[in-house]
């Protein structure tokens, strides 16, 4: 059976110990690898506050794994999440490829920018990868127009004249361009 | 056709574009709720895409995407005075 990548999040009861919280987080590691499990990464994004109260509770302690496993493991995780009193939510999400690549940029981008503790916007993570797509625009350009003409209502055709050939070339100028970025 | 429907269909889109197909974004993460609050109004609720300009494909992935971070607390389901 091929390996899924798949990305957890839970949210522990934040009034656990140091300790405690550690013990939690290992205890799911381990369930995780003795199932078969392979651990890709693994962050405590920290005390957040809620944005909504659970359990009577306004803060809570985020943990994101994200791991690579068969599918059928994922349910009995699930289940381990539920049953437990200190976890208060989680959520597991199969990632795409775009997920997974989009994850990879993010940590490379992280451990180049080690000061910049807030979040990024995705667009920043991405940016740089529009300007090389130019060359690239000029072949796909004229494709585009032709389909783009074709296409839709009046009031978007201008619209779509300008966006599709520039959105084409960079959606297919991008995912090389942006793998160049992040080996870089 | 009256003069009125003629200047209704000269309106231009007022240079409305789908920021993720512009800048060839694939991949929307739920755990970014500053990026998702661009398209919430003030009462947390989801903005349409008349409004935002996204494609159709990008605003179903920004719905779910928000919908995720409404479920892991990250935004809210109601509120008031957000921004």
């Amino acid at each position: 059976m091929s390996l899924k990548h798949y990305e957890t999040v839970f949210i522990l009861n934040p009034v656990l110990s140091e300790k405690e919280t550690k013990d939690a987080v290992a205890k799911y590691k381990k369930l995780l690898k003795d199932k078969g499990a392979k651990m890709v990464h693994e962050e405590n994004l920290g005390p957040r506050k809620l944005a909504y109260p659970i359990k009577q509770k306004s803060t809570g302690v985020y943990q994101l794994f994200e791991f690579q496993a068969p599918s059928d493991i994922v349910a009995g995780m699930e289940i381990a999440f539920k049953r437990d009193e200190n976890v208060l939510r989680f959520l597991t999400v199969s990632l795409d490829k775009h997920g997974v690549a989009y994850n990879d940029q993010r940590r490379k981008w992280k451990a180049n920018n080690p000061e910049k503790a807030t979040e990024e916007t995705k667009e920043e993570v991405s940016k740089p990868a529009p300007r090389k797509a130019a060359p690239k625009a000029e072949k796909v350009e004229k494709e585009a127009t032709s389909a783009a003409k074709t296409s839709e209502a009046k009031e978007e055709k201008a619209e779509a004249q300008k966006a599709a050939p520039e959105a084409k070339a960079k959606t297919e100028a991008t995912e090389p361009a942006a793998k160049e970025d992040a080996s870089n | 056709m009256s003069l009125i429907q003629e200047s209704l269909q000269k309106k231009s889109n007022k240079g409305k574009y789908c920021r993720f197909r512009r800048y060839g974004i694939k991949y929307i993460d739920y755990k970014d709720k500053d990026f998702l609050m661009k398209f919430l109004n003030d009462q947390g609720k989801v903005l349409p895409r008349r409004i935002t300009g996204n494609s159709a494909k990008y605003q179903r992935k920004v719905a779910v995407a928000i919908k995720r971070a409404r479920q892991l607390a990250l935004l809210p389901y109601v509120a008031d005075n957000l921004k």
